[in-house]
């Protein structure tokens, strides 16, 4: 449905934001993973129209998004990274405005469009409240809510369940699933789990470049036995470092449980079952570990 | 620590974009108001842009800005914890509550102060410029820039931000802080009507926070000499003053300034009580999937463009700017002042008039702050991504927010226009003209903001950010201030301007209307063509950079954009290419240097023909067609002339009107050569030169018509209803004009010329045969047939013989019975006539129908005038006097003979239904009826003081009427105006002042300062005297012109009778420049018994005599000066004041001491109390008890 190809952005100040991507996006949730600072909302601004690439083309279902963005923006919602919203506006009224914008036009189902999506994103008790005025997780539920306006053919959720409480983002994670099968969602999120949970494909993006693409479970099937963990002091922790490929490090009761990987078993590290966090450290590992090559 | 902090504010500051956005505000605008001379705030004319006082001046009012300037930086830096939510960080350091107050108080003061710095620095470096005329700027003395700053500006903007700093600690809240600046300058203004008073002026002197009024007080009368050197001494009321804002800033610091007791977070504000909580209802995940239907364009329209309206609307600056509006609105329209302190009716012309003026600035305001927010909203909100992407065309948001903008304009307009509705409706106006106001402030002024808007908003959509799109902005519109003495006057080039559009009641819009609609279709052309660029380059997303924007411009703007934009270039260059025909081609266009330019050369090449002998006329016959409707004359001249010089002519300067085509100047045995087309001139050459005291027939034929349009210097002489020509203005002038020459010392400097000579010497007695009104000026027989419209009457001097309908047009034929100057004109216009018959005098009022209110007084002041002169001087000479009324365009009232044209503007509206008003228009009338004695009885010789004859006499004439009929108390407050124009005048004086003897056409001589002379005399001498005098002068010179009399034939007469001590008083008024010093410093009472007060008066008096720069000089004081007592306020007629002690007391230089008794009702003191003498200050003179 979607593809991205050959993309590449390089900001005035000299920062490679993309660097050559290619991705191609079925229908259904897309996972897109990467740490801070990746390019995943560079690129998730040029898939909304929102920003131009230097080279490269997106098209989704037969549109040329850089080129006629406004045939695009037609089929699209959008929940950008960090927003804010204009002040003293309740909730409904804001929703209402936005969704006469998304071309919901007939008054009455536009009234039950608008009431519904406060419902579904628990926010019904809170609409005549000034969206301003909401803590961090009712807005991003209301951010959620404007971008299901008008049942878009593409969802592009940037960074979606940041700050909400875990009952949310159950609830957040069951309306996309739900909602998901005919459209292409991109979730894109430095969260593993929210992917592990979601997403039937993924990709792994890191400095501008796609590192990894694939099913998750595939993914974390190849990279079965050959993640190693071991608990540490966190002296031992940074002399370890320095001897093995570790992947990820955390901290668990106190002391730090290091993960490793390797084809053979280090010496003191019991073999530990991969997940689809293994995948995206050893990815990130394996990039660092070439750039310092 | 305290340091720290202190540190800390400055460099937040020096990151902040605001702070060097209003620094270069403030410079700028110092800058450019020093460096051109189209911007002015402190100096002009001979008083030095760089002087103290120009300096002072500039400081002192850009100090009344500087309060937002406080609000913003003090106001931020106390709210910003609590705005930023960073209390909670804060308050948790180990920080003692005075020093962290204390550090950021300093800190934020600091840098207000460091922002405001850039105000005289603007000065300094405007006055630098290698530009700028030297001429207008003395040596640069940093004493002068500093003294302003440390005076005036560093204790008002401590005081200021002590306020405000207390207000936010206090409210937390930047509402209440620009509330309370609004209600500080709504104050300001209101105490600053009473601090006009002269009885208050010390009070206000002393209250004023910024000093103003403080500096005002101690500069008022300020002479030049004094204004470019005198620095300001730290002490009497100047002292007091700072001394008492520095206290009072200390106390709101200490005690509101939050700098004792603990760090404490603001309470939250309490959520109201939660209503009961709603229970979402099911919805089916179905409904979620109703999909976007086809977008209706309008109902988005609608719902983005009210949408925006509402977000400007309940925004708290833009209620505070609406209510400061209204405010400076209703203001003047509380107390209005016109001429003399009298107000006039509240007609719609003037209405819009003030609502243009006084919210000219809110529109400025509104296109460079809303057009910025609004274009911006989405970003700043921080929903732009989620706006951008969704499926609206570029065009909705564009134009949404544009007519957003326009609509809020309308609105404002709309209100104001009812604000003054309402005002004419309470003020018994019976005719409301809605039309206009619809016209005026709806076509004129809202469709050219409209498209400045489109400007605006371009610049916004271009700009990086809003700031720099401001900045861009402000640029732009101080720009266009300054175009003009760049040599680009032309309205072309000033965006969605059109020439000056001037309102009279009789002629309607008469052409403005045409030309303002080329003009905005030509705009309109350019307007489209941004319309386009700004949809185009719409941004969505925040980082689209322009070049990726062009790239998808065509996409945006699709097939009708592109053509849109065709269509706009049509237009601009085709109705350009029509405008430069019009005002170029077919009309001239000189912009007000190639003029003085021009003028310069005229001089340098013809000045050496200054006393060629010229015709001169002394027979008139002429026959005049005017045809309203196409604004034309057709003019045939019969003129006998003679050449009254010693010297034969052979050639003689011929002046071509202007306006005027197929000009025939036919002259027995002469010809006219080809016109120089530089001066418009042309030599007109005898083939035998034409002896002294021969005659010869000059016959003029021309026709009078503005082909087109044109875009300044409007024949306003020549309009459908209400034409006005005079015969300088109709026919051909021949010799040389000094009335040409430059005036202006720097621009004659400039252009390599001498000062000018404004008069020739009071002792060249080769000028006593010239007229002062030029040396063509004779005594003529008149005769003119005039037609004109049917429905029009058309009036010329003389008596009308017979008036005839023929051809469909009406035909007056007028002829005088007797010479009389030549200086004659005709009018036409759609008039009222109210006539009376008074003593075989016909008095006749001419007038608009709208504007009868005066008509009756006009009348009873030409009966009185009458009564007095004739009784007094010597009998009237014609047996008719007529006042007509003539479009507002020209401001003036002039006597010709038995004929005063008058202008809408003067007495016609004046509104007198309060007693206490100076009767305009009864002062003004008798002033022209004073003119048929003198100026059409006597004139006066071409030398110094020329003017002092006609117009000093006239004074004194009708201020004799105004006495007899409103008593000597009354005049007081006229003579009052009189004198302190004077004063405040001589202070802005170009060249150098005269005395009343040498005046050099100089109105505030010869009006003002004539006028309290002649009632000092007359005080002194006593009427009957001075009247005989007066008689005996007129006598002397009644109707000669060999030779004209001068101010030293009018002192002889004025001598003449009078003692030694009175000879040596009219020395002092004439011959040279005297200032009285008269204080009453102090009064002792005493009561005594029977109901008697004895008041010990302590009088402080000198007497000085000043040269033409100024620079005075004591002289010894030994005179007879009045002190009065009254029960009321003298100024205050409604109370009608008693005398209760009138006497002449002898005073002497220095302090005085003097007794008096008087009984007890007694309330007012008062040393020459009637303004009798000129005082360096009249408003010492009055003590209240």
């Amino acid at each position: 449905m979607l593809a991205i190809k050959n993309l590449s952005k390089t900001y005035s100040n000299g920062v490679q934001a993309l660097n050559n991507v290619s991705l191609s996006i079925p229908k259904g949730m897309y996972g897109l993973l990467g740490p801070n600072g990746a390019g995943k909302s560079s690129l998730m601004r040029t898939i909304a129209t929102l920003q131009s690439a230097d080279s490269g083309s997106i098209s989704f279902d037969g549109i040329d998004v850089l080129q006629n963005p406004n045939a695009l923006r037609r089929t699209l919602g959008y929940l950008p990274q960090d927003f804010n919203v204009y002040p003293r506006i309740s909730a409904f009224d804001l929703l209402d405005h936005l969704a006469v914008l998304k071309g919901l036009t007939d008054k009455k189902s536009r009234f039950e469009t608008v009431n519904a999506l406060l419902a579904h994103t628990n926010l019904f008790q809170h609409k005549d409240k000034a969206v301003s005025s909401f803590s961090g997780g009712m807005r991003q539920r209301f951010g959620i809510a404007q971008a299901l306006l008008g049942d878009p053919k593409l969802l592009i959720v940037d960074e979606p369940t940041a700050g909400l409480d875990p009952e949310e983002r159950n609830r957040f994670h069951n309306l996309l699933v739900s909602l998901g099968e005919e459209k292409v969602i991109i979730l894109s999120t430095h969260i593993v789990d929210d992917v592990a949970e979601l997403c039937p494909q993924m990709a792994v993006l890191a400095g501008g470049k796609i590192l990894l693409q694939g099913e998750p479970l595939k993914l974390v099937e190849e990279l079965q036995g050959q993640i190693w963990s071991k608990t540490v002091t966190q002296a031992e922790a940074a002399d370890l470092e320095q001897q093995l490929p570790v992947i990820s490090k955390r901290l668990f009761a106190g002391r730090t449980v290091l993960n490793v990987f390797s084809i053979s078993q280090p010496q003191g590290f019991a073999a530990a079952p991969a997940g689809l966090e293994d995948v995206y450290f050893s990815t990130l590992f394996n990039s660092r570990q070439r750039q310092s090559a | 620590m305290l340091w720290q902090l202190i540190r800390f504010e400055w460099r937040y500051y020096l990151r902040q974009p605001s702070f060097y956005v209003t620094s270069l505000l403030f410079f700028l605008m110092t800058f450019f108001a020093a460096s051109s001379e189209s911007v002015q705030i402190g100096g002009g004319g001979e008083v030095w842009g760089n002087g103290p006082f120009a300096i002072n001046q500039t400081v002192l009012i850009m100090s009344i800005f500087a309060m937002f300037l406080v609000v913003n930086f003090v106001g931020s830096t106390a709210l910003r914890n609590h705005s930023c939510q960073m209390e909670e960080l804060v308050f948790s350091k180990p920080l003692h509550r005075w020093q962290y107050q204390l550090g950021r108080f300093i800190g934020a003061y600091a840098v207000v102060a460091m922002v405001f710095a850039f105000v005289p620095l603007g000065t300094l470096f405007g006055s630098l410029m290698p530009w700028v005329d030297q001429e207008r700027f003395g040596p640069t003395v940093l004493a002068y820039y500093l003294q302003a700053l440390l005076l005036f500006s560093l204790p008002t903007l401590f005081v200021l931000s002590a306020l405000f700093f207390a207000i936010a600690n206090k409210f937390r809240s930047m509402m209440a802080m620009y509330l309370v600046a609004v209600g500080v300058f709504i104050l300001y203004v209101i105490a600053g009507s009473f601090a006009r008073e002269p009885a208050y002026r010390t009070l206000a002197a002393l209250l004023d926070p910024f000093g103003l009024r403080t500096f005002a007080d101690v500069a008022r009368y300020w002479t030049i000499h004094d204004k470019n050197s005198q620095m300001l001494s730290l002490s009497g009321v100047l002292l007091y003053n700072r001394l008492l804002w520095l206290g009072v800033g200390l106390v709101l610091l200490l005690a509101f300034g939050g700098l004792f007791g603990r760090l404490t977070l603001a309470a939250k504000a309490v959520g109201k009580k939660t209503k009961a909580v709603l229970i979402a209802p099911e919805f089916s995940l179905s409904v979620l999937k109703t999909t976007a239907g086809k977008s209706s364009f309008w109902q988005q329209f609608v719902l983005r463009t009210g949408f925006e309206m509402r977000q400007v609307f309940f925004s708290l600056p833009f209620i505070i700017l609406g209510l400061f509006c209204i405010f400076n609105l209703v203001a003047p329209l509380i107390d209005p002042q016109g001429f003399y302190g009298t107000a006039d009716w509240p007609l719609t012309q003037t209405m819009v008039e003030l609502i243009i003026e006084s919210t000219g600035l809110l529109f400025v305001i509104i296109t460079t702050y809303y057009c910025a927010e609004v274009v911006w909203r989405e970003r700043s909100a921080g929903i732009g991504d989620i706006v951008d992407s969704l499926p609206v065309s570029n065009m909705l948001f564009w134009l949404s927010k544009l007519t957003a903008v326009w609509l809020l304009m309308a609105v404002l307009y709309g209100v104001f226009m009812l604000t003054t509705l309402s005002y004419q409706l309470l003020n018994g106006m019976q005719t409301l003209d809605l039309s206009q106001y619809l016209i005026r402030l709806g076509y004129f002024q809202l469709l050219s903001a409209m498209m400045l808007v489109v400007l605006a908003f371009v610049i916004q959509v271009l700009s990086p950010n809003k700031y720099i799109g401001m900045l861009i902005f402000v640029v732009f519109a101080i720009t266009t201030l300054v175009l003009d003495s760049w040599g680009f006057s032309h309205r072309m080039f000033h965006f969605s301007a059109s020439p000056a559009a001037p309102f009279s009641d009789l002629n309607r819009f008469g052409w403005t209307l045409e030309t303002h609609s080329w003009y905005m279709l030509y705009w309109t052309g350019l307007v489209l063509v941004l319309f386009v660029l700004g949809y185009g380059f719409y941004q969505r997303g925040p980082a689209q950079s322009l070049v990726s924007r062009a790239r998808l411009f065509r996409y945006q703007i699709g097939r009708s954009g592109q053509l849109a934009i065709l269509f706009g270039l049509l237009t601009f260059v085709g109705t350009g290419s029509w405008i430069y025909y019009n005002t170029r081609v077919l009309n001239q266009f000189v912009t007000a240097d190639e003029q003085m330019d021009s003028r310069a050369d005229y001089e340098k090449t013809l000045k050496k023909h200054q006393d060629d002998p010229i015709l001169v006329a002394t027979d008139v016959k002429a026959t005049i067609d005017i045809v309203p409707e196409q604004r034309l004359v057709r003019a045939q001249v019969v003129q006998q002339m003679t050449n009254k010089f010693s010297s034969a002519i052979s050639k003689m300067l011929v002046h071509m009107p202007e306006n005027s085509r197929d000009i025939v100047i036919k002259v027995p045995g002469a010809t006219l050569s080809a016109v120089d087309p530089r001066f418009n001139t042309a030599w007109l050459e005898f083939a035998t030169p034409l002896l002294p005291g021969a005659s010869t027939t000059v016959e003029v034929r021309l026709l009078r018509q503005t082909l087109g349009f044109v875009d300044s210097n409007v024949d306003t002489a020549l309009v459908e209803n209400g034409t006005f020509i005079n015969n300088s203005e109709l026919l051909p002038q021949f010799g040389y004009q000094p009335g040409l020459e430059l005036q202006d010392r720097h621009e004659r400097n400039k252009r390599g010329l001498e000062p000018v000579q404004r008069a020739y010497k009071l002792e060249d007695r080769s000028r006593y045969h010239e007229s002062g009104f030029g040396r063509g000026e004779d005594f003529i027989q008149f005769e003119m047939t005039v037609s004109t419209a049917p429905d029009q009457i058309a009036i010329a001097p003389g008596y009308l013989q017979k008036d005839w309908l023929e051809n469909g047009r009406r035909y007056f034929h007028y002829k005088m019975d007797q010479p009389m100057f030549n200086f004659y004109s005709f009018l036409s216009a759609r008039l009222a006539v109210k006539k009376e018959l008074y003593k075989g005098v016909s008095m006749e009022v001419y007038y608009h129908p709208d504007h009868h209110w005066n008509v009756d007084r006009m009348l009873m002041s030409l009966k009185d005038s009458l009564d007095y002169f004739s009784s007094a001087f010597g009998p009237y000479q014609h047996q008719q006097l007529r006042i007509i009324e003539f479009p507002g365009y020209r401001r003036f009232a002039q006597a010709f003979a038995n004929t005063v044209p008058y202008s809408e503007h003067i007495g016609f509206i004046s509104d007198l239904r309060d007693e206490d008003e100076i009767d305009m228009p009864y002062y003004v009338t008798a002033h022209e009826m004073a003119h048929q004695w003198w100026g059409h009885q006597v004139g006066s010789a071409n030398v110094q003081g020329s003017a002092v004859i006609p117009e000093t006499l006239a004074q004194y004439s009708a201020l004799r009427v105004m006495e007899r009929k409103y008593g000597e108390v009354k005049l007081r407050k006229f003579l009052k105006y009189e004198l302190d124009r004077y004063l405040s005048d001589r202070g802005s004086e170009r060249v150098e002042e005269m005395p009343l003897l040498r005046a050099e056409n100089q109105g505030y001589i010869h009006y003002r300062k004539g006028s309290v002379v002649m009632m000092a005399l007359k005080d002194r001498l006593g009427a009957d005297l001075l009247d005989q005098n007066l008689k005996n002068f007129l006598q002397e010179f009644q109707y000669k012109q060999t030779p004209y009399p001068t101010t030293l034939d009018l002192v002889r007469h004025l001598k003449t009778g009078v003692s030694e001590q009175d000879q040596a008083f009219i020395e002092d008024l004439f011959v040279n420049i005297t200032l009285y010093d008269l204080r009453l410093k102090k009064v002792l009472r005493e009561e005594l018994a029977d109901d008697q007060l004895k008041l010990t008066l302590t009088i402080h008096a000198a007497k000085l005599t000043a040269d033409g720069k100024g620079l005075e000089t004591e002289q010894p004081l030994s005179e007879l000066i009045d002190v009065g007592v009254f029960d009321q306020d003298p100024d205050d007629f409604s109370q009608q004041p008693k005398q209760l002690y009138f006497q002449k007391h002898l005073l002497k230089s220095g302090e005085n001491s003097l007794e008096i008794v008087v009984s007890k009702e007694a309330k007012f003191v008062g040393v020459d109390p009637l303004i009798k003498l000129i005082d360096r200050d009249a408003a010492d003179n009055i003590y209240k008890l």
